[in-house]
């Protein structure tokens, strides 16, 4: 074994890592506003009384959760324009697979979140005259969302691991672009090397902040 | 927009269809295996109360569950034939890679099991005069897996899902062969419609099975 590592023909290309790393974080942005407004939704809609309503949410959230994400990014990028009938490029497919699929898991969040409150809290919410919509806003969420917060977070940061995968449509985030740097320079080892460090030091600092978070909003009983 | 669907040219596929769903199905039981049985292990020791177990554990699942699974993929890819001097298959190279993450991601679940069961236990186990290992392979282990199961399911589930990763370093599994028989059918919308429907046939299949596996092992909990 005599392979003589360089990590200077990385460094060479500093700039690409970077524009590679603000594509992630837009991706990552754009996924998590389609996500959270439809999590929401397809939380509230799990929740209702109604079995139709409750049902659709069920299969929607199944669906997407046993789905692969890298068959659903494929699928939209291939398959869905064809079936609109529009031409349309590797961000738009990528936000959309990403973000129809974090919508499920962050449905599953709020659920749990919500449901985990005790149905006291709601009875006593109504015994001083509260409605449903006052009873959730006012009492309810208030607590379920310091339960959820550590699991929201893990959530976003999953989904920021996840859009490495759009580097598989050619949407120039890091991963892709990584690629592109191991062609450019035949040094595969060093590139992806380096690309693990720079997620690595983003997920783990992210994940330390969401640990902090935690520990300040706990909920003592 | 009318789209003509037409899944019958799949029908001259099916054996590559049934080779990439065969090769899935491999791949994921290697990664599982091997991925669970390692996470155990860091489990424990990353539970154990000697320090010089308890914080290579630590590094080694910081480390794995850090980084995005497709950069592992590629790292263990391009890096293992260095290691080894020889060509290494992307079977290989998936293997390592999934089952480190696994083996990361799994660790944490089996050691919030371990962590759960109840410190009387231990004394208990111990005044029976059982050492560590003793205690812990007939007292809190069985009841630490039990308890973790459905999270351990949750995370098979996505392995399973993960393994399409593979794809993109010419794994034939399911993925990679609709690639194909897209790209020479130019048919894309069928070709990645059987292999959505591929997988969540394969993970509803699995899910029933783990359940059933659950209702099994939680037997004793209901006397």
């Amino acid at each position: 074994m005599n392979y003589t590592t360089d990590f200077g023909a990385v460094w060479r290309y500093s700039d690409l890592l970077l524009e590679g790393l603000y594509a992630s974080l837009v991706l990552a942005g754009s996924a998590l506003a389609i996500a959270l407004p439809l999590g929401l939704v397809l939380a509230v809609l799990r929740l209702s009384k109604l079995p139709v309503i409750s049902q659709i949410a069920v299969v929607y959230i199944d669906f997407f959760r046993t789905a692969a994400s890298l068959v659903l990014i494929f699928w939209f990028f291939y398959a869905f324009p064809i079936l609109i009938g529009v031409r349309w490029n590797a961000y738009s497919a990528a936000t959309l697979a990403l973000g129809l699929q974090s919508g499920a898991y962050f449905a599953e969040v709020f659920r749990s979140g919500i449901q985990s409150i005790s149905f006291r809290q709601w009875e006593g919410a109504k015994s001083i005259g509260f409605n449903y919509f006052q009873c959730m806003r006012y009492v309810v969420l208030p607590q379920a969302i310091r339960r959820m917060i550590p699991v929201f977070f893990t959530r976003v940061i999953e989904l920021f691991k996840t859009t490495s995968l759009a580097a598989a449509i050619t949407y120039p985030e890091l991963a892709y672009k990584a690629s592109l740097i191991a062609s450019m320079t035949y040094r595969p080892i060093e590139t992806y090397t380096v690309i693990a460090g720079i997620y690595f030091v983003i997920v783990f600092s992210l994940s330390q902040g969401v640990r902090m978070l935690e520990r300040r909003y706990a909920i003592l009983n | 927009m009318t789209y003509q669907w037409d899944f019958s040219f799949l029908a001259a596929y099916y054996p590559l269809l049934l080779q990439g769903l065969l090769r899935t199905v491999e791949l994921a039981l290697v990664s599982l295996v091997a991925g669970l049985t390692s996470g155990l292990f860091l489990g424990m020791a990353r539970s154990s109360p000697r320090i010089w177990l308890r914080w290579p554990a630590s590094c080694f699942i910081e480390l794995f569950r850090n980084i995005p699974v497709l950069i592992l993929l590629f790292w263990f890819f391009f890096v293992m034939p260095m290691l080894l001097g020889t060509r290494t298959p992307p079977f290989v190279a998936a293997v390592v890679a999934f089952s480190v993450y696994l083996a990361a991601y799994s660790a944490e679940i089996f050691r919030a099991g371990i962590q759960s069961v109840e410190v009387g236990q231990w004394d208990a186990a111990r005044s029976l005069g059982f050492g560590y290992f003793r205690s812990m392979r007939y007292c809190i282990l069985p009841q630490a897996i039990r308890r973790v199961i459905p999270a351990l399911t949750t995370q098979s589930i996505e392995l399973v899902k993960t393994t399409a990763l593979a794809s993109t370093i010419a794994y034939g599994d399911i993925l990679y062969q609709a690639k194909l028989i897209s790209d020479q059918e130019l048919r894309p919308l069928e070709a990645y419609t059987v292999a959505a429907a591929m997988f969540i046939a394969m993970l509803v299949a699995f899910s029933y099975l783990s359940t059933q596996v659950e209702k099994f092992l939680g037997r004793s909990e209901q006397r």
